[in-house]
């Protein structure tokens, strides 16, 4: 393996959360003398290392804890325990130090002052970040031109849309040449225009500096056109780490077939296959090969049924992910 | 330092976009300044008196119009923006900026006053001199106030700092900032002069922070008799400098313990 950037090891995040059982005013009125608390883990033991250079994804439903995990890598959030070494800083121990060698993106959160246009917040990141001139302008030169915010960057954040918004945010965390991006769903409520800037951006920018870049996102295409090893958290835990393709193999090698009928069918003449969704006349199954094989299957299906058109695909990404969030 | 200055900058160009709303205690102040006049001038002549509690007449109507000016010097939100933070997440973004949480904020105070000072403090020390001329004013007690006015924005600062971080704890402290601005301005000096009240309850004020803020400075703006030696002002001003260490150690001690109980909420 390639030199590592990050190496965290058994990362815990206990949550103190206040809980009322039911609604309406007696109750709140009795939270304020006895109150409930439960206590949530929302990050239960996660070990992740990941390469300089990676672009890597990380990807989970809601709540499942990656944003908990981005934040106490960036060093916002304090863990409960665990080690984390990213570039040889503990980051919440070393924060001000450590925020100087990483940029952070949070797609909910806004780095940018809304009141001034985003060039005063830039101006304001080469004083923080102490950029040299040079740097400054050549980075904000190569940004102008990738993003195509040369008119943007004038004209008071508040009057950005979302789309021109988060192109500046991304500028914002990567002026000073960090070697390690976070960006937390930065394509969140994007066009697919400015998804697909966003992503080229990330894509040249990992090529041209070698920047390692960690996304959490909920857009798929976004791990597809960007990462090479993705990491699926969920519940608190990682339960799924390795490349996309073998991310199909591990939840198991199913096809979905698509049968177009000449005449309509009902489904008990489909007795023995999966249903995925049923029209009398198009009808989708699923097949796992290790249940036979798959020529028995269609060979049933076409000598049995007025077959007029086939369609054998392999099961979709959003169905992978779907099997394991639900696993 | 060059980015301490610069966060001064940034706040400063958001502030000055406002600077009609600061300018707004210069139609009330002159209002409030008349009745002071009107209520004073009849006191004293009822009481036949030259001094009361030590004020003249003069002194009496501008001790309000100084507390006015110290607020002028002083007031910051940075207990209920730290409050805010905490409660919407937003903090998140301040923690990922290389500047302490601290310096950003004094930063923030720091511009508000510098705006307040040229929009509220300069215009208004001409304009009210206009409407009633404070006899006892000289270069030397104004010099005076200035710098202990602006030792006292350090303290201010300070304690609204303190309270900001209790929102760690407590999540919303609305209700704390309440009362605490009650309380100060009562044993800061900032409702009625000090001397009013009992012996045994000023005694009790000394040993808290606030007298420092509000009472002492205008002492100096009034020129006051009982403060005129050099000895006082060394006094006064060692006294906020105390308090100043005091509270900037206790922030960098709280916000070590504080700053692990953040959760980071909203995405």
């Amino acid at each position: 393996m390639d030199e590592l950037i990050i190496d965290a090891k058994n990362l815990k995040r206990t949550f103190k959360v206040s809980q009322r059982e039911k609604t309406g005013l007696f109750s709140s009125l009795k939270s304020l003398i006895i109150r409930k608390y439960v206590y949530v883990e929302a990050v239960s033991g996660i070990n992740i290392q990941i390469a300089k250079g990676e672009i890597r994804g990380l990807i989970g439903p809601n709540g499942a804890g990656k944003s908990t995990t981005i934040k106490i890598l960036s060093g916002v959030l304090h863990p409960s325990s665990g080690l984390v070494k990213v570039m040889g800083f503990t980051p919440w121990l070393e924060r001000e130090e450590y925020v100087r060698h990483i940029g952070v993106v949070f797609g909910q959160k806004s780095q940018l002052w809304w009141d001034l246009p985003p060039i005063d917040t830039f101006s304001l990141n080469r004083k923080m970040y102490r950029i040299p001139d040079r740097v400054f302008r050549e980075n904000l030169e190569y940004f102008k031109e990738i993003l195509d915010i040369g008119n943007v960057i004038t004209r008071p954040t508040r009057q950005l849309s979302l789309g021109e918004r988060m192109k500046c945010e991304l500028v914002c965390a990567m002026l000073h040449d960090p070697p390690l991006v976070f960006l937390d769903e930065p394509t969140i409520g994007l066009d697919v225009l400015s998804k697909d800037a966003i992503r080229r951006f990330i894509k040249q920018t990992n090529q041209k500096k070698r920047t390692t870049f960690i996304l959490t996102t909920h857009d798929l295409a976004d791990i597809e056109d960007l990462c090479e090893n993705v990491t699926v958290i969920n519940k608190g835990g990682i339960i799924y780490n390795g490349t996309l393709h073998n991310m199909k193999s591990f939840v198991s090698n199913k096809k979905t077939v698509e049968i177009k009928f000449a005449k309509p069918v009902t489904m008990e003449m489909l007795a023995g296959f999966k249903l995925i969704s049923f029209n009398p006349l198009d009808v989708t199954v699923e097949i796992k090969p290790e249940n036979g094989s798959i020529q028995s299957k269609l060979n049933q299906l076409i000598s049995s049924l007025p077959v007029r058109d086939i369609n054998i695909n392999d099961i979709s990404i959003e169905e992978v992910i779907k099997q394991i969030y639900t696993a | 330092m060059s980015s301490f200055l610069e966060i001064i900058r940034m706040h400063f160009k958001v502030f000055i976009q406002y600077k009609w709303s600061f300018a707004i205690t210069l139609i009330i102040q002159p209002i409030v300044l008349l009745i002071h006049i009107a209520l004073f001038t009849s006191i004293y002549k009822y009481n036949h008196a030259q001094f009361i509690k030590g004020y003249s007449l003069d002194q009496m109507i501008w001790y309000f119009t100084t507390i006015n000016f110290i607020y002028v010097f002083i007031w910051n939100f940075t207990d209920a923006r730290i409050s805010d933070k905490i409660l919407s997440g937003d903090l998140t973004v301040d923690l990922i900026r290389p500047v302490s949480l601290f310096r950003f904020e004094l930063a923030n105070a720091i511009a508000l006053r510098i705006v307040g000072v040229l929009f509220e403090f300069i215009p208004g020390i001409v304009l009210y001199s206009v409407i009633f001329f404070p006899r006892f004013l000289t270069i030397a007690s104004l010099g005076k106030f200035i710098l202990l006015a602006t030792v006292a924005f350090l303290m201010y600062y300070l304690f609204n700092y303190l309270l900001g971080l209790s929102a760690f704890l407590i999540k919303s402290n609305s209700s704390i900032i309440n009362i605490r601005v009650t309380l100060m301005s009562i044993i800061g000096g900032a409702v009625i002069p000090l001397e009013f009240l009992p012996d045994w309850l000023n005694k009790i004020f000394d040993f808290l922070p606030f007298k420092y803020m509000f009472y002492w400075p205008v002492q100096f703006f009034l020129n006051k008799a009982s403060v005129s030696g050099f000895t006082q002002l060394a006094y006064i001003f060692l006294m906020q400098l105390l308090w100043v260490v005091i509270m900037y150690l206790l922030c960098k001690f709280l916000w070590r313990k504080a700053v692990t109980k953040y959760g980071a909420v909203g995405g």
